[in-house]
């Protein structure tokens, strides 16, 4: 019996001299064929329905009625010129964020650090530690931004100070137009990374 | 490797099960009739694949499953076919299921000693319908919705526990998030986990059995696999083609969103409730109450089936229970045919059903918009439709009078009934297609007394006419005296006419119709800056007309009245722009604002929301998403 089996299961003919029924080896394979195609097609087309992520999605990141104003790059308005000072202020940016059928309007999308030195140069950071994407915190005492997570330090100038992070932070690219309003960019970028990888 | 097999064998049995599983032997050879229940647990085990993938991208909320249905079928990657297979297929495990238990019937699969298996196959049949109608309210489109709506309606007539039954399901006394949450937990989770719970019981205890042959000794015997997997195979590889091929090519619905304030006249069920739907609308029926024709008698039915296996005990039984099948078949197949019939020739049900189709149609070229579907959902995005709604408050606040291009603004005309006779009533107030646009200008400025020529059929003009007393109403044609302001807009346009169609005249006619355009402001318009410019030297600093003709000036009656300083009978053109949103929405408030008491139409302040009068406005002035095929 348990030759039998064997033998039918490997799709060899099996003669019909155990009593079992005569099974033809060119029918198993047709039945074989038939039952993968009917079990793969929906499965397969599932699957790719459920790979959609992955299909790239461009956001055109263009203004929306009623939304957040932008110029021609996407940058926002985020602070002007003359309100700040050599202490980094921490500025949160706002930005329409589309979320599948939603395009949520002025949403909270992150935070940046604003400064302007002696000679009016003025820096910008995203406030996203690129270690593991705690925020960093301007410290007064130290000058210094400090992420309290895993302790990463960086100068005023946004290098690092020290071995924890990869990178140093990430400073975002702005305009200052003729009134002295600053638009930046606003981008967020792969964490753990040496290179500067954007996200989203 | 053989090794390692015996090893598994030994510890688990598997080669065992399947040989069990695969080498039952089937008496008679494999035949065609044996293939339904294979096909059933085939499109079951689609509805697993497909359902769980959808279940992945589905929101169940009454502000995100419209939503989110609509962006598996419009954005994900071959969302509309996943859907689609989820959907035919659906249905097709209801006729697969009714061919299943006809084949059971005729063949006596029911009889002693499978009686237990025949109950446990009607169970599913429950589990599968219940399936069914879960599974239509959970995209909460109009058709889903109200249907449903009837279900549950029929839940809450179930005599005594009958409305805490239906509040239990709804999730509360009315349709909300919670109907969706357990209506999804119910189709996703409750009903698939008992229909698995089941079809085991049921293969198993039809392995025990084996299967019913009704001849023997037509074929020798053979095995389960490969000659009966063969059939069961190919008649599951033409179930999916099927299903396949309306997912791909008629594609799975979604009507309007759902919308309790929408009237949905074209309410069905599925397709396969249809019998019972039309069942129930029955005079007769209707006189027993729903709980009988919904509830008491469907009840009797199904228990005269399930009671077959025992009615078959005696002799001619089985004839009966056949005759029974047969005669309940045919009652269905008939009345789903009426339904169907009287469906396809009702026109009021053929037009509630176009009507939710623009209506869906136009939510998706909305939320195809840049700004998406707000966070109040679809529904809501419909409910501010202007070119939805504009002309359904046009239709019934202003084609009393009034038209649009000849019609009631909904493209219908507009009837009166004189004497018993239907006819179509004439205007008694101006067509206001394309109100305050420059062609509408054109109009005023040199055709004005056709324009308001309809005013003529309106009762009032009539009988100052009849009474000879029109010189003391205010009316729009030229007058008899010189200076009555009633006809004084008339004979201006007679007079300029002549001066303003004139082809060397033509640029400046232009000029001036960009000066108004440009005041009504309405939105998406161009104006031409060259134009305005030429419009503002004729019209503000009252230069001659080209070869140094003279042209009346506007303002001398038009101008003193400002937005702050309403009265006189000559409307107000500097204050809001002419036919702009804000002078149209101030004039249908109040129209003697600008014109006085020259102006016969009643003012709509504290008749019209704010929120409809917007509506109509911005219809009216064309300040809308366009749709893509106008
Ligand atoms: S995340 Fe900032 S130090 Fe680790």
């Amino acid at each position: 019996m348990d030759n039998e089996k064997n033998t039918a299961a490997d799709g060899v003919d099996a003669s019909a001299d155990s009593g079992e029924p005569r099974r033809n080896f060119m029918t198993s394979c047709v039945a074989g064929v038939i039952g993968a195609v009917v079990g793969i097609i929906p499965t397969i087309t599932g699957l790719l329905f459920f790979l959609d992520p992955l299909i790239k999605k461009k956001n055109s990141g263009a203004a929306v009625d009623g939304g957040v104003e932008k110029d021609a790059e996407g940058r926002t308005k985020v602070a002007n010129i003359a309100d700040l000072s050599e202490v980094p202020e921490r500025i949160t940016v706002y930005n329409d964020k589309e979320d599948a059928w939603n395009m949520f309007l002025k949403q909270q999308v992150g935070a940046i650090y604003l400064s302007k030195n002696e000679g009016g140069k003025v820096s910008c950071f995203n406030v996203r530690c690129p270690h593991l994407g705690c925020s960093v915190e301007f410290r007064e005492s130290q000058k210094d931004y400090y992420c309290p997570c895993h302790l990463s330090s960086f100068a005023l100038d946004g290098s690092k100070q020290n071995k924890i992070p990869p990178r140093s932070l990430d400073d975002l690219g702005f305009v200052v137009d003729d009134d002295g309003d600053i638009w930046v960019k606003f981008q967020n970028y792969k964490a753990t990374e040496a290179t500067r990888i954007p996200v989203g | 490797m053989k090794q390692l097999l015996a090893w598994l064998d030994n510890r688990t049995g598997w080669s065992g099960i399947l040989h069990e599983a695969l080498y039952e032997r089937i008496p008679g050879g494999a035949r065609w009739r044996y293939v339904w229940g294979s096909t059933l647990v085939f499109t079951f085990v689609i509805q697993m694949i497909t359902g769980i993938f959808l279940w992945a991208a589905y929101s169940p909320s009454a502000q995100t499953a419209w939503e989110s249905v609509y962006y598996i079928q419009e954005h994900m990657f071959l969302g509309s076919i996943v859907r689609g297979i989820h959907h035919f297929a659906a249905q097709a495990m209801v006729v697969l299921m009714a061919i299943h238990l006809i084949q059971v019937i005729i063949d006596g699969a029911y009889k002693a000693p499978r009686e237990v298996n025949f109950w446990l196959g009607l169970v599913l049949m429950q589990i599968v319908l219940a399936l069914g109608l879960t599974g239509y309210l959970l995209p909460w489109d109009q058709k889903g919705y109200y249907a449903t709506q009837v279900s549950t309606e029929i839940m809450g007539a179930t005599p005594i526990i009958g409305q805490q039954l239906q509040f239990v399901v709804q999730g509360g006394p009315e349709y909300g998030h919670h109907t969706l949450t357990r209506f999804f937990a119910l189709h996703a989770g409750i009903l698939p986990a008992s229909l698995i719970a089941f079809l085991g019981l049921h293969i198993y205890v039809f392995r025990r059995h084996g299967i019913t042959v009704p001849e023997p000794e037509r074929a020798p015997t053979t095995t389960f696999w490969p000659d009966q997997v063969l059939k069961d195979g190919v008649a599951c590889l033409g179930v999916l083609a099927v299903v396949m091929g309306l997912a791909i090519f008629k594609g799975a619905e979604l009507s309007a969103p759902a919308n309790p304030a929408e009237a949905y006249s074209a309410a069905r069920p599925e397709w396969y409730f249809l019998f019972l739907f039309r069942f129930l609308k029955f005079e007769a029926v209707e006189h027993f109450g729903l709980a009988f024709g919904a509830i008491y008698l469907p009840g009797a039915l199904m228990t005269l089936v399930a009671a077959m296996p025992i009615i078959a005990w005696w002799k001619n039984g089985h004839k009966f229970n056949v005759v029974f099948t047969w005669t309940l078949m045919v009652a269905i197949v008939v009345l789903t045919g009426m339904a169907l019939y009287e469906d396809a020739n009702d026109e009021k049900h053929q037009a509630s059903i176009a009507q939710a189709e623009a209506d869906a149609h136009r939510a998706k070229e909305l939320a195809k918009l840049p700004t998406r579907i707000p966070v109040q959902g679809a529904s809501f995005m419909l409910q501010n439709d202007p070119y939805k709604y504009g002309p359904r408050i046009f239709a019934r606040q202003c084609a009393s009078c009034h038209r649009w291009n000849g019609h009631n603004g909904m493209g219908q005309p507009v009837m009166q009934t004189v004497d018993g006779k239907s006819s179509e009533a004439p205007a008694t107030a101006a067509d206001l297609a394309g109100f305050g646009t420059r062609e509408w200008m054109r109009r005023i400025l040199i055709d004005y007394e056709n324009v308001f020529a309809p005013i003529k059929n309106s009762r009032w003009h009539k009988n100052a006419t009849k009474d000879g007393k029109l010189e003391d109403v205010f009316h729009p044609f030229t007058s008899q005296k010189e200076d009555e302001p009633s006809g004084m807009m008339a004979g201006w346009s007679k007079t300029h006419s002549k001066i303003l169609t004139k082809p060397e005249h033509a640029e400046d006619l232009a000029a001036i119709l960009e000066y108004f355009a440009a005041k009504a402001d309405h939105p998406g318009d161009v104006v031409n800056e060259k134009l305005l410019k030429r419009g503002k030297e004729i019209l503000d600093d009252e230069a001659p007309l080209a070869g140094n003709v003279e042209m009346e000036s506007c303002f001398g009656c038009h101008a003193a009245k400002f937005i702050d300083e309403p009265g006189g009978d000559a409307p107000n053109l500097r204050g809001y722009g002419y036919g702009s949103k804000e002078w149209l929405k101030q004039f249908i408030l109040d129209p003697s604002f600008h014109y006085g008491s020259a102006n016969q139409m009643p003012g709509y302040e504290g008749k019209m929301t704010a929120e409809r009068l917007d509506l109509l406005v911005r219809w009216m002035i064309g300040d809308y998403h366009k749709p893509q095929n106008e």
